[in-house]
C-alpha cells in the first residue's frame, strides 16, 4: 500500500508534466485565423528582474495593436516565461515554448547566454528566434551557422567602434584610455573601440576593467590617470559610471564616451554631477522618454499614452523605448507576412523590413537585406549639456 | 572484557535509526524507482524527458550536498562551485579535446572531486557558520574565474561554451532526448547505490557520529579528519557528476548559468526534500525543477518568494522534509497494519 502510494506521488508527478491536448490542427503553427502565438523568456524574477521591462513593454504594445483591432485580423499574444536570467532555465522554457504552448516564433529573449544557450534547439526545431535583446558579436558572426536567429539593437562592439571612429575623426593624436565592465557588453565594446581607433595614433593606451561586485574602481581609475590620457572612455553600470564620473573629473578630467547603459540622466548623472558629466559624448540609436529634448516629439508622446494605457506600473525609460521600437519590428514584420505565416516566410520576410520607428532616433531606420539582416546598426553621437543629451549634427 | 565487546551494544544504540530493511523489501523501492524512471523514457517526449533529466541531475547534486551537510554536518553553501567546475570540466573536454560524453561525465567528477579535496584541507578549520560563509565565497568566485581572460580561450569567457552534439543510441531506438535522460538516469542509479551502500556500513556510521559528536568520534577511534576530507571529496565528485550531466542536458554553459543564487537553491532543494535521507534527494531535485512552473502560475516574479515560504513551511511543519513526510507515512502504514 505505501508502496502504490509512493507510485501514486510518482505517477501524479507525471501526469503534471504532461502536456495539455493538442490544438486543432492548424496551417501553420502557432497560427489561426484570429490569433498569433508569440513566444518570449525574459528575467521576471530574479537579480535582473529589472531588465524584463523590455519584454512587459512588448506585451503592453502588442495589447494596443490589439485594441486597434490586430494586425490583419489577428490578435497578437505574447506568451511570456520567466527564465530567471539562467540559460539552462533559458532551454526548458524555449523548449516548452515550442512544445507546449505551441508558438509560432520567439522573441525579445533577454541577455546573451540566454539566447545562445536557446538558440542551437531552435534552429534545430526550425523555429524563428527573431530579434534577442543581446549585443553580442555571435549573432552577426554567427548569421550563416544560424539562419533562424537574429539579434536586433546594435552590438556592443558596434558602440564602441562608434566611439573608436567619432575619436580618429575629430580629435587625430587623441590619447585613450578605457574602463569596462568585464561582461559581454565591457569586453564587446572594448573590441569595438579598437577596431574603430584602427592605425589612429596614439590610440588607446591602457584598458582596465572591473568586476560588477567590486566597491570601488579608485584604483583602475588611478592607473588609467597615469597613463596621460585625454579621453576616457567607459563602459559600466549604473553604480560604477557613477564612482568613475566623480574620480575621472576630480583632477583629471578627461573627454568622457560613456556606452548607453550609463547614460540616464536621473540614475548616474545627478548623483554623479551635472556639472561633471557635461561634454560628455555617448552614442545612442532611440530617443529617451525622460530627456526633456523630446517631450514635444509625437512619437514620444503616442509612446507615453500607450504606455499609460497598456503598461500601468512600468518606467517609462530607455528599456521601455527599447521594447516598444522592437515590438513595432514585430508587428511590421507579421503585418508584412500578410496571410503566410509559415515559419519559412517570417524569416524570409526579416530579410525586407523597410522601417521608420517613432521612438527610434532621427536617421536611424530599420532597413534591412539579405546581405544586411542585422535590423538596428546606426548610432547616434550625442552630447550631454548639462542638463539633458542632445544630438550632434550629422555630417 | 575488552573494551570493544563492552562499546558494542552502546554502539548499537547510539547508531542512527536505519529504517528496518530486510531482504527483498529493502529492493523493493530503488527497483520502483528505477522501473518509474524507465518507463519515463517512453512516456515523456522532448521538454518532459529535459525536464525529467534535470530533476535527476539536481538529484544527485543534492545528494552530493545531503552527504556533507546533512549526514556529515559541514553545511556548505557553495555547492554551486562544483556544479559549475563539472559543468565546465565536461564542457571543455568534449568540445576542446573531443572526448565522447560518457567519459566525460566521469571524468569530470574525478576532476570536481580533486577540487573537493582541496577546498576540504581548509574547511577542516572551519565549523558551521565559518564554512557556510567560506563555501559562499567560493560558489561567487568560482563562476567568476571563467571569465578570466587567462582562461577565457578554453571556457569561452563571457559568451560561454556550446557543447558538440550527443550521438542518439539509434541502435535501442533512442532520439537525442531520451538517450540524454537514460544516460543521466544509468548514472543516477550508480550513484545512489553507491551513496547507499556507503552509508549503511561502518562510513555512514563515522560520518553521522562525527556530525552529532566530533570529540567523542574522536575518542571512539574514527579518524576525523580523513572521513570529513572523504566526505567533501565524495560530495564534489556526486555535484560534479551532477554539473557535467546538467552541461550535457542543457548543450551550453556560462558564468550565467552558475550564479550564487544556485549554491542556495540546492540547499533549499536538499532541506525540502528532507536533509538526512537520500532518497529525499529526489524530492528536492525534483522540487527544484517544478516549483518554478507551478509558481508562475501564481505569479510570474513569484520563485524566489515561494523558495523561501517553502523553506520556512518545512522547518516548522514537517523538519525531515518530505522523505520524512513519507517516511512517517509508510512506518505508521507498517504499525496499523501489524
Amino acid at each position: 500500500m505505501a508502496l502504490t502510494r509512493r507510485t501514486f506521488a510518482l505517477s501524479t508527478a507525471a501526469a503534471a508534466l504532461l502536456p495539455r491536448a493538442a490544438s486543432a490542427a492548424t496551417k501553420f503553427p502557432g497560427v489561426t485565423d484570429t490569433e498569433i502565438r508569440i513566444g518570449s523568456t525574459g528575467p521576471l524574477s530574479g537579480p535582473a528582474a529589472s531588465w524584463s521591462t523590455v519584454n512587459k513593454v512588448v506585451r503592453a504594445l502588442f495589447e494596443s495593436v490589439n485594441a486597434a483591432g490586430g494586425v490583419n485580423g489577428r490578435q497578437l499574444k505574447l506568451i511570456l516565461l520567466d527564465d530567471g536570467y539562467s540559460p539552462p532555465r533559458t532551454v526548458e522554457q524555449t523548449r516548452k515554448l515550442v512544445e507546449v504552448e505551441q508558438v509560432s516564433f520567439v522573441t525579445a529573449q533577454i541577455g546573451s547566454a540566454p539566447g545562445l544557450a536557446a538558440r542551437r534547439y531552435l534552429n534545430d526545431a526550425k523555429v524563428p528566434q527573431l530579434f534577442a535583446c543581446s549585443g553580442a558579436d555571435a549573432w552577426i558572426d554567427e548569421i550563416r551557422t544560424y539562419p533562424w536567429s537574429l539579434g536586433w539593437a546594435p552590438l556592443y562592439s558596434d558602440e564602441g567602434r562608434a566611439a573608436g571612429k567619432w575619436i580618429a575623426a575629430n580629435k587625430p593624436g587623441a590619447k585613450v584610455a578605457i574602463l569596462y565592465q568585464n561582461d559581454e557588453a565591457g569586453r564587446g565594446y572594448l573590441r569595438g573601440l579598437k577596431e574603430g581607433l584602427g592605425a589612429a595614433s596614439p590610440g588607446l593606451l591602457r584598458a582596465e576593467s572591473y568586476e560588477s561586485t567590486d566597491p570601488s574602481v579608485d584604483s583602475q581609475i588611478v592607473s588609467l590617470q597615469s597613463t596621460g590620457a585625454d579621453v576616457l572612455a567607459l563602459s559600466c553600470n549604473p553604480k560604477t559610471s557613477v564612482q568613475a564620473i566623480r574620480k575621472s573629473q576630480d583632477t583629471w578630467r578627461p573627454q568622457m564616451f560613456m556606452n548607453s547603459s550609463m547614460t540616464s540622466v536621473a540614475q548616474v548623472l545627478t548623483p554623479a554631477g551635472l556639472e561633471r558629466a557635461k561634454g560628455a559624448l555617448s552614442f545612442a540609436f532611440a530617443k529617451d522618454p525622460t530627456s526633456p529634448a523630446w517631450a514635444n516629439d509625437p512619437g514620444v508622446r503616442d509612446f507615453n499614452a500607450m504606455m499609460d494605457k497598456f503598461g500601468a506600473g512600468l518606467p517609462h525609460d530607455a528599456l521601455a523605448a527599447l521594447g516598444a521600437s522592437l515590438g513595432a519590428t514585430v508587428v511590421q514584420l507579421v503585418r508584412q507576412c500578410g496571410n503566410d505565416l509559415s515559419r519559412e516566410n517570417l524569416v524570409k520576410q526579416t530579410m525586407a523590413i523597410d522601417l521608420d520607428v517613432p521612438m527610434l532616433l532621427p536617421g536611424v531606420r530599420i532597413h534591412t537585406t539579405p546581405q544586411n539582416r542585422h535590423p538596428v546598426r546606426e548610432l547616434r553621437a550625442q552630447r550631454f549639456d548639462g542638463t539633458s543629451w542632445t544630438l550632434v549634427a550629422q555630417k | 572484557m575488552t573494551i570493544t565487546s563492552s562499546i558494542h551494544p552502546d554502539a548499537r544504540v547510539l547508531a542512527p535509526a536505519a529504517p528496518a530493511r530486510g531482504g527483498s523489501a529493502a529492493l523493493a523501492l530503488p527497483a520502483l524507482l528505477i522501473l518509474a524512471g524507465a518507463a519515463a523514457t517512453f512516456l515523456f517526449s522532448g521538454y518532459q524527458l529535459l525536464l525529467a533529466a534535470n530533476i535527476v541531475a539536481y538529484a544527485i547534486a543534492i545528494l552530493g550536498l545531503n552527504l556533507l551537510a546533512g549526514y556529515n554536518g559541514q553545511i556548505s553553501l557553495g555547492h554551486g562551485a562544483f556544479l559549475a567546475i563539472g559543468g565546465y570540466a565536461t564542457a571543455i573536454l568534449m568540445s576542446r579535446f573531443g572526448v565522447p560524453y560518457w567519459l566525460a561525465v566521469p571524468l569530470c567528477g574525478l576532476v570536481t572531486m580533486v577540487v573537493g579535496f582541496l577546498v576540504a584541507i581548509p574547511a577542516l578549520r572551519l565549523e558551521m557558520l565559518y564554512l557556510a560563509l567560506a563555501t559562499f565565497a567560493l560558489a561567487v568566485a568560482v563562476p567568476q574565474l571563467a571569465k578570466n581572460k587567462l582562461v577565457s580561450g578554453w571556457t569561452g569567457g563571457v559568451d560561454g561554451l556550446s557543447l558538440p552534439r550527443i550521438r542518439p543510441w539509434s541502435a535501442l531506438g533512442l532520439d537525442v532526448d531520451q538517450t540524454v535522460y537514460v544516460y543521466t538516469l544509468l548514472v543516477a542509479i550508480v550513484a545512489f547505490a553507491l551513496v547507499v551502500n556507503l552509508l549503511r556500513g561502518r562510513v555512514g556510521r563515522a560520518l553521522e557520529a562525527i556530525r552529532d559528536h566530533p570529540v567523542a568520534a574522536e575518542t571512539m577511534a574514527i579518524d576525523v579528519r580523513f572521513f570529513k576530507t572523504a566526505a567533501f571529496g565524495v560530495s564534489a565528485f556526486l555535484t560534479g557528476t551532477a554539473g557535467g550531466l546538467g552541461a550535457i542536458a542543457t548543450a551550453f554553459v556560462s558564468p550565467d548559468s552558475y550564479a550564487f543564487f544556485l549554491s542556495i537553491t540546492l540547499m533549499v532543494g536538499a532541506v525540502v526534500g528532507g536533509f538526512r535521507s537520500v532518497y529525499g534527494a529526489l524530492f528536492g531535485g525534483a522540487f527544484i525543477v517544478l516549483m518554478p512552473n507551478y509558481a508562475e502560475r501564481l505569479s510570474q516574479g513569484a520563485p524566489w518568494a515561494i523558495y523561501g515560504a517553502c523553506t520556512i513551511l518545512v522547518m516548522l511543519v514537517m523538519p525531515s522534509g518530505l522523505a520524512g513526510l513519507v517516511r512517517a507515512a509508510i512506518d505508521r502504514w507498517r504499525t496499523r497494519a501489524r
